[in-house]
């Protein structure tokens, strides 16, 4: 059974495939954009090629795991003339498990300081989330996140923390407001009385899209009935329910510390509005401690799992507006410390096998 | 067996983690460190000769503001534009009743008592002193509505009127609420 499932074999038609994949998955970005062919080719566990289903990257790699642990449940490994290949096994199942933990894990998103404010929080690029905001409480603002995979036609979002339920009527990933030709009913309340929303195909840079949501607010019980509202992403206004707030927004990740852009530079290729660097002196603010940074293109700041990079600007009038590029990775490590492993095991084993060659001889 | 037991359990510790909650998360943040959407965009209004100024979200377009008018913005929402502007006179200038009434005959509304109009108005207050909020909308017409602020000063009346579709209205009402508090001595 082990030595089955631990077949080298399979192990190299595994890679064989992921490289299949990743030739594919390259073209088809071409189209489709890259987040998309992401979700399809790689995050996905089965990948369609017209009605053929077959092992996306993930479940290829999932494989891979099985296989390559499958070698730990065989005799002997420790032995002399083994170690080497038991440690580089080591070292690809650290590789695999660090990609299982930034595939599970990470966050990335993009943080956006204008010159003289703070921040503690980014704003993932592709994932939204529909957040009920109890603004009751004089000091606090309490909120209820719902994730975007909560938002699907018919789905009902309920907390204890919310004294109504929201029923999703449509969640449209694009879409466009319509301006109705006749009144809505005494039922559509807000945006809803004047407008529909228009579904639109996805943009091929995903965050482009503009989603938007139709929803229904009831009590929590069947007696109590509010109304249809709608919310268009980009919207600064949301409907009020009393001292109760929706918004629809791109997913936040709040911070442990505070970001303050103190200044921005720039330098532009001599004669030419092209940008030759840019970098933002900030303060890193830490339980009202704060130390001062400089982030430059080539030199993210990196503190805790966070990185941060600097990947934009934006500039109107006399401000100017640093963008960071923001990634949180559990498993950043793994691949410097696999690659090592990797290294010292093959080393070791041809060593051995040297060795074994000069005593033949 | 033991083994594969084991691979099965590593099997099922991988298909066990899930990025996605299955229950919606829940926080509370300080309403003092909260980002406010408005905030960040905030410009101070040009010199103009009165001895008061503003903020100005940066998206609001100013234009040409003619020889009545403080100021007059086009704020953008969507793919029309709403018009805001700020306008002075002197005295009371007809008093809260006739400038409403005023605005309700432009949407063909009835005109309201002064009590009603006192009670439906949204009270507010700035550095230069109270003001109220006056939302002034014909559902008829979803094409026109109007959102007001009067504030009297000691010799003069200053008013804001917001004219948007009654969509932008709902949208736009924050900012507008945000603006009128922002009025203060230069």
């Amino acid at each position: 059974m082990v030595n089955k499932v631990g077949s080298p074999k399979i192990f190299v038609y595994l890679v064989i495939w992921l490289m299949v994949l990743v030739f594919f998955g390259t073209i088809a970005q071409r189209n489709n954009g890259l987040y998309l062919v992401q979700l399809d080719y790689f995050s996905s566990w089965i990948k369609w090629f017209g009605i053929l289903p077959t092992p996306s990257a993930k479940l290829t790699m999932l494989c891979m795991t099985i296989n390559l642990s499958a070698y730990f449940f065989r005799d002997n490994i420790f032995k002399m003339q083994k170690i080497g290949i038991t440690i580089t096994h080591s070292g690809m199942l650290l590789l695999l498990l660090g990609s299982g933990l930034t595939s599970i894990f990470s966050v990335e998103g993009s943080m956006i300081i204008d010159e003289g404010n703070r921040s503690n929080f980014f704003e993932n690029y592709y994932k939204k989330e529909f957040v009920v905001i109890n603004s009751s409480d004089s000091k606090y603002d309490e909120y209820t996140i719902f994730d975007e995979e909560f938002l699907y036609r018919d789905a009902l979002l309920y907390s204890e923390t919310i004294p109504f339920d929201i029923e999703v009527l449509d969640y449209y990933i694009n879409c466009q407001p319509i301006q109705r030709v006749y009144f809505g009913n005494e039922n559509f309340k807000g945006m809803a009385k004047n407008f529909y929303l228009q579904e639109l195909e996805i943009e091929k840079d995903y965050e482009h899209n503009r989603p938007g949501i139709i929803f229904e607010i009831k009590g929590k019980d069947d007696t109590q009935y509010d109304g249809v509202y709608i919310l268009f992403m980009g919207q600064t206004i949301p409907q009020n329910f009393g001292l109760f707030e929706v918004k629809l927004r791109p997913y936040r990740t709040y911070l442990p510390f505070e970001i303050e852009l103190i200044d921005f530079k720039k330098e532009m290729h001599p004669g030419t509005d092209i940008a030759k660097s840019f970098s933002s002196k900030i303060n890193l603010i830490e339980n009202d401690i704060s130390r001062k940074v400089l982030i430059e293109m080539n030199a993210p700041l990196r503190h805790y799992d966070y990185t941060f990079y600097q990947a934009s600007f934006i500039e109107e009038n006399d401000k100017e507006t640093t963008v960071l590029a923001t990634v949180k990775n559990y498993g950043r490590i793994f691949p410097y410390i696999s690659s090592i492993v990797m290294c010292i095991g093959i080393l070791i084993h041809m060593f051995f096998m040297l060795f074994k060659n000069f005593k033949k001889r | 067996m033991g083994r594969t037991y084991l691979v099965g359990i590593l099997f099922l510790l991988y298909f066990g983690c899930d990025r996605y909650p299955s229950q919606p998360r829940f926080y509370k943040l300080s309403k003092d460190i909260v980002v406010d959407d408005l905030s960040d965009d905030l410009i101070q209004s040009k010199e103009n000769e009165e001895n008061f100024i503003w903020n100005v979200p940066k998206h609001w377009i100013p234009k040409d503001k003619g020889s009545v008018r403080l100021a007059s913005y086009q704020i953008p929402v969507l793919d029309y534009f709403a018009d805001i502007s700020v306008t002075k006179f002197g005295g009371d200038a007809g008093g809260i009743k006739a400038n409403v009434n005023r605005w309700r005959k432009q949407l063909d509304l009835n005109p309201q008592t002064i009590e009603i109009i006192q009670s439906e108005g949204i009270s507010g207050s700035n550095s230069l002193g109270r003001y109220t909020i006056h939302k002034i909308i014909n559902t008829e017409k979803p094409e026109s509505g109007f959102l007001c602020m009067i504030l009297p000063l000691k010799n003069s009346t200053v008013f804001v009127k917001l004219n948007s579709t009654l969509y932008a209205l709902d949208i736009l009402e924050q900012e507008f609420n945000a603006f009128c508090s922002s009025f203060r001595q230069r």
